[in-house]
């Protein structure tokens, strides 16, 4: 099994678009995934943007943590999805009508998903700062449960080991 | 034919940007036919006023996304103009390996985002993968390779930062531009297979009186250096744009209407190909030969051979730069600003890009004016839409007639972000 895990942040730099790349950003900096950070086995990316150019940089990775800034919620409500059905039903305006959610599904198609998605979809309200301690605290919730995510990734690792 | 057909695309899809396409077919006859882009104008010009050179080559990267060093191709050159900045070889050859880059990425995404489905009668690209998924994958290997190409010299593919007034802000390491040089190899065996593959897609017959418009060099495939040339014998030093060419505001729109002598015109990779087709270097024509399309009948459905063998072309031009890359401590030549007026004009991935500055003597813009491709075509699209449903048929159903608008819309890749600087189809049939 190719163990290759990748944490993304996606976004643009205005609007609040750019919470996924903060997120990548408190990602790099938490405490509690320095031990998972240190194996050359886990990145942390940060992506403008990123439409088809997706693909080729989850080809080679067997769980991708995708994060990006949603609308619709409450700021800084945090949704949670593995199944690949989320992008059928998120219709973002993005160039082309290529965005994130376009990209996973022909991704799909391509067979080219890795065996693991998940998505981390933190909503935002584009024309109103987001309050830092609010926003300290979503990312405090997503790094915990990112842990459990990597942690549950090398349980199943390990069973398919033995 | 009595009945009236009103049909209203309010978003026209698979487009950048957004406009709305509006259809008005009374007794068999078209009434009305507006392309009307509704994205709020982004007034860029104004923006690059009082700012550094630097800075303009950095803000207008960010006008378009899929064409980022078109803007930063024309705005260098006339502002290099301008100042009287003489580019070394090393960094003539760079902006031209840049700009191959670009073509290569934007022309593979329109061709199998975009355009492909509507040939094979899928609703996305998404679609087409399930069927297709080979060439799909090919498709987007051939896309990044050309964001690749511009991330080695912008340091970035989207909005890229590395080019400086002079030349770069830095020079590729030899590993870098070996390891591209050899993945070029590749890519253009993937080329080759794409145009090979092409001509079994049953594409549509679309004939137009077409007045061809693009820069021209003397020597090679023209992409940065040249003077404006047309199908109908126009030859015109790229200062002299507007005696000819004219920017009209049209009430529907937010992008304006650019018509030579009061008339349409086409830009593009279509248009370039009729103009410059023999500039070519013998192996992309040797290679076009084998498949073995006549390209000069005027089929506006063609642009997407067009666009294939421009991007063989330039993963061919790329290689061979590559081919002669040697590493250089002084990517940029030192200049002085100077007051006065510049000219730039480049060939984007689809079409002619003019720009003009005014600089004051301490190098900040006084004036920009900006005229992009999509503004040149609009026109054109118009008149390409009003005689194509004519032969399609005015009497056919309203989702055939809104398909098949988009269709011929989508061909010329319009970037109505750019323009404003797609499509929702509003029909009535009465």
């Amino acid at each position: 099994m190719n163990q290759l895990i990748k944490l993304i942040g996606v976004g643009s730099p205005q609007l609040n678009d750019d919470i996924g790349w903060q997120i990548a950003d408190s990602c790099r900096q938490a405490s509690i995934l320095q031990p998972y950070l240190k194996q050359k086995h886990i990145q942390v990316i940060t992506l403008d943007r990123p439409g088809t150019r997706l693909l080729p940089l989850i080809a080679d990775a067997s769980m991708v943590i995708l994060f990006d800034a949603v609308i619709g919620e409450e700021p800084l409500t945090v949704i949670r999805a593995e199944d690949i059905a989320i992008y059928h039903q998120t219709e973002l305006l993005s160039t082309h009508g290529f965005g994130l959610a376009e990209t996973m599904r022909l991704a799909q198609a391509l067979n080219q998903l890795p065996e693991k998605v998940i998505f981390y979809g933190i909503s935002v309200d584009p024309w109103q700062a987001l309050p830092a301690g609010d926003f300290q605290n979503a990312a405090q919730k997503i790094i915990d449960q990112v842990v459990i995510d990597l942690k549950q990734i090398e349980i199943t690792a390990n069973v398919n080991n033995h | 034919m009595s009945k009236t057909i009103s049909i209203r695309v309010p978003a026209i899809t698979r487009v950048e940007g957004e406009g709305a396409l509006d259809l008005d077919i009374v007794a068999g006859n078209i009434e009305t036919l507006r392309l009307r882009i509704y994205e709020p104008p982004r007034v860029f010009e104004k923006f690059l006023q009082g700012r550094d050179s630097q800075q303009v080559l950095d803000m207008v990267a960010r006008i378009c996304g899929i064409c980022p060093v078109a803007y930063q191709m024309s705005a260098a050159q006339a502002i290099e103009n301008c100042f009287g900045v003489k580019l070394s070889p090393w960094a003539k050859a760079m902006r031209r390996l840049l700009y191959c880059g670009e073509w290569i990425e934007s022309h593979s995404l329109h061709m199998h985002l975009l355009a492909l489905p509507d040939f094979f009668g899928y609703d996305s690209a998404i679609e087409m993968a399930k069927i297709y998924p080979q060439e799909v994958t090919r498709g987007m290997q051939l896309q990044a390779l050309g964001n690749d190409i511009v991330a080695l010299l912008g340091k970035r593919s989207v909005h890229p930062v590395g080019v400086a007034i002079g030349g770069f802000h830095h020079a590729p390491t030899l590993d870098n531009v070996n390891t591209l040089r050899q993945r070029l190899e590749g890519g253009l065996e993937q080329a080759e297979a794409l145009l090979n593959w092409l001509p079994e897609i049953n594409l549509p017959e679309d004939h137009q009186v077409l007045n061809c418009v693009a820069i021209s060099q003397a020597e090679g495939y023209a992409m940065i250096d040249g003077d404006i040339v047309s199908s109908q014998g126009l030859n015109l030093p790229q200062a002299q744009f507007y005696e000819h060419f004219k920017e009209e505001q049209v009430p529907y729109s937010t992008a304006k209407h650019c018509l030579l002598d009061g008339k349409p015109y086409l830009v593009g990779p279509l248009a370039r190909l009729h103009l410059n087709y023999d500039d070519l270097p013998q192996p992309v024509k040797d290679v076009w030969q084998k498949v073995g399309i006549d390209l000069s009948t005027d089929n506006m459905f063609h642009s997407i051979y067009a666009r294939a063998i421009e991007m063989y072309f330039a993963l061919y031009e790329a290689h061979r730069i590559l081919s002669a890359y040697e590493y250089t401590e002084h990517p940029a030549e030192k200049f002085v600003p100077k007051a006065g007026v510049g000219y730039g004009c480049t060939e984007a991935p689809r079409g002619m890009l003019w720009h003009r500055y005014e600089m004051a003597a301490d190098g900040t813009v006084i004036e920009a004016d900006i005229v992009p491709p999509t503004s040149q075509n609009q026109a054109q699209i118009e008149a390409n839409l009003y005689s194509a449903l004519q032969k399609f048929g005015l009497d056919r159903e309203e989702n055939d007639i809104r398909l098949h608008s988009e269709m011929v819309i989508r061909n010329y890749d319009p970037c109505i972000s750019c323009s404003t600087h797609f499509l929702n189809v509003n029909m009535k049939r009465r």
